[in-house]
């Protein structure tokens, strides 16, 4: 598998030309000496160091010093401290806000080269690159850092150039040209010997090269010494790094276990850290893992958390991909109007001059014009083409999410019938038990006999109940699959709603003899059929019906008003382009927490038992998904609700 | 000594009753229920200095049973209540945090009767 893996060192730690500072201070050295009096400029530096320190632990702690570095630099009129503070607050939200961070960095490249401050403009050169090798454009990434590395040696900064060499390495790697991979980790690797420098995110990068190569034993040499060195600086990213990698190869050999113990360690560290692709790498391989080895509740764990990261961290990337493509795409129309411009001039000088060679230059030109324009089409449909695919994998994606929130929810859901079904179980065993020892005894207790054979019967009732109950939930689950197999036809809407109405509140009535309710319609009368599919539309509004009349008999049983009176009204209307039904009720109304959740599929404030959480979220997959319409809810807590289906003629 | 279970599925009444049956006759231990955390509070404020032990679901609607160990421990720091969290959810988080929140044990769902029982006889005084 390729790793998303990231390209950056504590290369922010090595930004400061203050030579007076030692690399080794930890976070605590730091604060008191910003405890001290100081002035103003040297706090600003202070602030960006401790930001630096905290990077490699926790990158919120990270970007708070930051803030506090570019604030107290703006006031103070400190550009040097600004533009430094700049590029610490773009790193330490580069995991949660790409597009960001890329402003803050090309805002601190611009005051570097304003205030010619070249240590500076090498720092942002390369962080620039981070981000357009996070974003895969090889090229562009890889051109930032070369000339990170050129102002490194042009400025004989060599702890500078040991990060800028393996950055290198890492994105030649990502791109799997291992060749060019290994020379510039090797050319690392050596410098930062002489110079005495960590070493933890190049022998991550040899392990790399050396694994790709399969030459296992030495690539886990490499990871296990960086391993050891990134827990001796406590440096969670390379750590995260190194695991995840020890983790891979170990994926790749078969040893299962052995992976899912490194791909672990390097997960929590991750987390720690707040390093989201970090967390993605990891948990990608755990869900691999534990569906290798048939764990299906551990692979969920970890692929929800999978899904998440790649929400966070994939949805930025798309759009500023996307941004970056528009953007080239309207170079390419205004380089293609102001060619099409100077043509036309040319054009006209030509047909002056006039003649045979005219034309024929005439006639080239147009040729050459039209192949121009067939060019920036291309170009667009191309980009067009790439929208598309975006477009499509976004809804895979919340697909995806949604059978992953689906199957959670059934197992959980499940889990609490069974329980019962195994507990009353194993009691009725011990109840026989107990009885058939019962019987030997001659002083037998035959009101405790009679307990017994109760409870005996209680327990297989309970039995019985709960296995419907799971029974339930699996068809609920079915017909959530199962919609969208009807015909469609031209329905009249009044007929279905109030046939719904009828079918609802009966089967209420059957259950509860005493619940009445003051039923109103308001039905426009010359409605235009619509085409729906009758019997999937009608269990969305008895479904609906049904939840109306669990409001209001809910609120007649909290407050027993003698002056409240149960109603449940249904209005339908033409409006612009469809068809609109309303459903109301004067019942308890709901909180805006429930209001938000309540589409969601096994959300219910029914008691345990009565309902599956599915009603609402199948009625409006049935609505949206299967006819192209609408469900929206309004409510107001103690007054009531209104569901407003809006269907498309 | 007084148990108070609350979960939002009411057979568990039956099933602890008919669990404990021996200890229940024995006058060992004796078990309240609620069915919600308001439920469980309403009843610790009438009851509260009868009540020694809580074995609370984390997971029901309205108050979970997180938010009710934090107002327990908040308002009825005498006598001490044991409270003990179950879950369904053998997770991490929810233990931390109810660890955090000063719950004294946790148990994962399916309950294992066995330990539990053990559980509450050392707690006997």
């Amino acid at each position: 598998m390729s790793l998303w893996l990231t390209v950056c060192v504590g290369a922010e730690a090595t930004a400061l030309p203050a030579p007076a500072m030692p690399q080794s201070r930890t976070v605590d050295s730091l604060r008191q000496l910003l405890a001290q009096p100081q002035a103003d400029t040297r706090r600003v530096i202070l602030l960006c160091q401790i930001s630096d320190q905290l990077w490699t632990q926790r990158t919120d702690s990270a970007a708070v010093y930051a803030i506090k570095a570019l604030t107290l630099a703006r006031r103070i009129g400190y550009p040097h401290g600004e533009g430094e503070a700049l590029n610490r607050l773009g790193a330490a939200l580069r995991e949660s806000n790409l597009a960001r961070s890329l402003e803050l960095f090309q805002e601190s490249l611009r005051i570097a080269k304003a205030t010619k401050d070249r240590a500076l403009e090498a720092q942002n050169l390369r962080s620039i690159g981070i981000i357009y090798v996070y974003l895969r454009d090889r090229e562009q990434g890889l051109a930032y850092y070369f000339r990170a590395l050129r102002l490194g040696e042009a400025l004989r900064d060599e702890r500078r150039m040991v990060i800028d060499l393996s950055n290198i390495g890492l994105a030649y790697d990502l791109f799997n040209e291992l060749d060019s991979a290994r020379m510039y980790q090797e050319r690392a690797y050596a410098l930062a010997r002489r110079i005495r420098t960590p070493t933890n995110y190049i022998l991550y990068g040899l392990g790399n090269v050396a694994r790709k190569e399969g030459k296992m034993k030495e690539a886990r040499a490499f990871y296990r010494e960086s391993i050891a060195e990134s827990n001796k600086v406590r440096h969670l990213r390379s750590l995260n790094f190194a695991n995840v990698g020890m983790a891979t190869l170990y994926q790749q050999t078969g040893r299962l276990d052995s992976s899912i113990y490194y791909a672990r360690v390097g997960c929590q560290a991750a987390q720690t850290n707040g390093f989201l692709r970090g967390v993605l790498n990891a948990s990608t391989l755990l869900t691999q893992n534990f569906k290798a080895r048939n764990r299906p509740d551990s692979a969920l764990k970890y692929q929800s958390l999978m899904l998440v990261m790649k929400d966070t961290l994939f949805g930025q990337e798309k759009v500023m991909r996307l941004q970056s493509l528009n953007y080239r795409e309207q170079q390419r129309a205004q380089e293609a109007a102001a060619n099409e411009a100077s043509l036309k001039s040319r054009y006209r000088t030509y047909a002056l001059v006039g003649g045979v060679i005219g034309l024929l230059a005439l006639t080239a030109l147009l040729g050459r014009h039209a192949s121009q324009q067939q060019r920036a089409k291309e170009a667009l449909e191309q980009s067009l083409a790439e929208l598309k695919t975006a477009q499509d994998q976004l809804v895979q994606r919340e697909k995806m999410a949604f059978l992953g929130e689906l199957t959670a929810g059934i197992a959980h859901e499940l889990q609490n019938p069974l329980n019962f079904v195994k507990n009353f179980a194993e009691v009725s065993t011990d109840l026989v038990d107990e009885i058939a020892g019962d019987h030997r005894d001659p002083a037998r207790n035959a009101g405790l006999e009679q307990e017994i054979l109760a409870g005996l019967k209680q327990n297989l009732q309970k039995i019985s109940q709960h296995g419907q109950r799971a029974t339930s939930i699996i068809k609920g689950m079915l017909e959530h699959s199962r919609t969208g197999t009807g015909q469609r036809e031209a329905t009249d809407l009044n007929a279905l709603v109030e046939e719904s109405l009828r079918l609802a509140y009966q089967g209420l009535r059957t259950k509860e003899k005493d619940f009445t309710a003051e039923l109103s319609t308001e039905l426009a009368p010359a409605l235009p059929a619509v085409s729906v599919v009758p019997q999937d539309l009608s269990r969305v509004l008895i479904n609906l019906f049904t939840n109306a009349f669990h409001a209001v008999q809910q609120r007649q049983r909290q407050s027993p008003d003698p002056a409240y009176r149960p109603a449940v009204t249904v209005s339908t209307q033409a409006v612009p382009g469809g068809v609109e039904i309303r459903i109301g009720d004067n019942g308890t109304g709901m909180p805006e927490k429930v209001k938000a959740k309540i589409f969601q599929p096994f959300f219910t404030t029914k008691p345990v038992g009565e309902g599956t959480g599915l009603g609402l979220s199948l009625s409006h997959d049935i609505v949206t998904t299967g006819h192209g319409g609408t469900l929206a809810v309004e409510s107001e807590e103690d007054e009531g609700t209104q569901f407003v289906l809006t269907l498309p003629v | 000594m007084q148990i108070l279970v609350v979960d939002d599925e009411t057979d568990v009444r039956d099933l602890f009753m008919q669990r404990f049956r021996r200890e229940i006759r024995s006058g060992e231990l004796s078990f309240s229920f609620a069915f919600s955390g308001e439920e469980a509070l309403t009843f610790l404020r009438a009851h509260h200095s009868e009540v020694l032990i809580i074995l609370s679901d984390i997971n029901m609607p309205g108050m979970s049973g997180l938010e009710l160990l934090s107002y327990v421990k908040e308002e009825f720091e005498m006598p001490p209540t044991t409270m003990m969290m179950i879950t369904a959810y053998g997770d991490d988080q929810s233990y931390q945090q109810a660890m955090a929140l000063g719950a004294n044990d946790f148990l994962t769902k399916p309950v294992d009767f066995g330990v539990l029982k053990d559980k509450l006889l050392q707690l006997l005084p």
